[in-house]
């Protein structure tokens, strides 16, 4: 017998005693946290606080249905930014010619939109007749803050507001041309990819007046690149294929260095489409 | 609306898509030896315009071709060709963008056509790609042709070239 009173040679002794009591502690804990019980309901990790329940969106899928529909959002989203840009009162003087110009095209996208709305109802689908929210939030909104102000983000208004309106002009008639373009690939029938085209081709020609009366002249038709910002001028026709890239538009105060804000706009994808489940607010 | 197909459509032309696809190739072939015309008798700004868009017609021709291979048209479409050349090559430049004009204006209706056809996605990508530019082509050349009205720029009223007219 030692000072502890255990026998050293004994299969008892006080540091297997501790050893043999630790692990059994630990994998006790371990057990009751990995266990089921009134903390751990069946199924469901451990958690600590409160998560709320999360609800998933519905399947959506890009039917020939789902692509008019998107189709005709952007056409009200041209509407509605056409609207907007009236009623800012910047078509006076030397620009009152534009405003003729800005009217007659707010007239297509409301016959566009019309067009699509009937091919939808003939076919016994049903409409969606106002803005891509998505566009609006992504593109037009960001676009007419940069022209307009917004003292709450710390966005100073444009200096050269009537530039930029026809740049965002520009910009939505060649995202509304490409996205019909785009369908085309999407949509099953080839009835509806030539009425997507019909309409396709008449933002292609607003498209093409509005970079002449940016710039104008045989200069302004073909491909050409500004020597000042190394950027691409708009062009009437910028090349023998129509585009399905990214569309730049400069707008915006201009920065220290001489720059403007660019945003670049796609055509709407998966992500912005207004699935049958969808409904204007 | 009605339930979405399960069948894909093809990828590649189609039998049928390929004797429409030709008739669009052998005008596009035309179309570029149109404006070659053009262009010899043109003033310097409108010649500018012209070979810029012929060879946006040359490119489209060329791209038609490669899509149908071995089954491409070997020449330009005669008839077509043979029926526009005077008036392609003649008068002032007001009148030649106006014949220009009308042929753009027409082509865009004939492609419409076209990819409203055809089934094959390949094709109607190409032929979705090269409508919008001919419309814009179109816009450009009504101002060369003395149209200032927006709805001379904007609207197509014209009809499309079809094979019974011009046979390949």
């Amino acid at each position: 017998m030692n000072s502890n009173n255990f026998d050293l040679n004994s299969a008892v002794n006080r540091r297997r005693f501790f050893l043999t009591g630790g692990f059994a502690i630990a994998t006790t804990t371990l057990l009751a946290a990995c266990g089921k019980g009134p903390q751990s309901p069946q199924g469901e990790f451990p958690r600590i606080g409160v998560v709320p329940p999360t609800t998933g969106l519905p399947d959506g899928a890009p039917t020939d249905e789902v692509l008019l529909r998107t189709a005709t959002s952007l056409e009200f989203n041209a509407i509605d930014t056409y609207k907007k840009v009236l009623a800012l009162g910047l078509f006076t003087g030397s620009a009152s010619g534009t405003a003729a110009v800005v009217n007659r095209f707010k007239a297509d996208h409301e016959a566009h939109a019309k067009a699509l709305s009937g091919i939808i109802t003939e076919a016994k689908g049903e409409t969606f007749e106002c803005a891509n929210e998505q566009i609006n939030k992504l593109y037009i909104n960001p676009a007419l803050d940069l022209i307009l102000g917004n003292k709450d983000a710390g966005i100073a208004p444009s200096d050269t507001p009537l530039d930029d309106v026809m740049a965002l002009a520009l910009g939505l008639e060649t995202l509304a041309a490409e996205t019909y373009q785009f369908y085309v690939s999407m949509l099953s029938q080839p009835k509806l990819r030539a009425a997507a085209m019909g309409i396709g081709e008449q933002e292609s020609r607003h498209a093409a007046v509005l970079a002449q009366a940016i710039n104008p002249g045989i200069a302004g038709i073909g491909p050409s690149t500004n020597k000042d910002t190394g950027k691409p001028n708009p062009a009437a026709v910028p090349g023998p294929f129509g585009s399905l890239g990214s569309i730049a538009v400069s707008l915006g105060k201009k920065s220290e260095a001489g720059n403007k804000t660019t945003l670049n706009m796609e055509t709407p994808s998966l992500n912005s489409m207004a699935y049958e489940y969808a409904k204007c607010s | 609306m009605s339930a979405p197909t399960t069948t894909a459509p093809p990828k590649q032309p189609t039998k049928s898509d390929i004797a429409i696809l030709q008739f669009a190739h052998g005008i596009e072939l035309a179309m570029t030896a149109l404006y070659a015309k053009a262009s010899a008798v043109a003033g310097k700004d409108l010649k500018t315009v012209l070979d810029l868009f012929g060879g946006h017609h040359l490119a489209q021709a060329q791209s038609l071709a490669g899509l149908l291979g071995r089954s491409s048209a070997t020449t330009q479409n005669a008839s077509f060709y043979t029926a526009f050349v005077i008036a392609a090559s003649s008068g002032s430049d007001t009148e030649l963008a106006g014949t220009f004009l009308s042929l753009e204006n027409s082509l865009v209706k004939t492609h419409l056509g076209v990819l409203g056809i055809i089934t094959g996605t390949d094709g109607a990508q190409l032929v979705a790609s090269i409508i919008p530019v001919q419309g814009r082509h179109a816009a450009v050349l009504a101002g060369f042709a003395g149209k200032k009205g927006l709805g001379d720029i904007l609207d197509n009223a014209a009809k499309p070239f079809d094979t019974k007219t011009y046979p390949a």
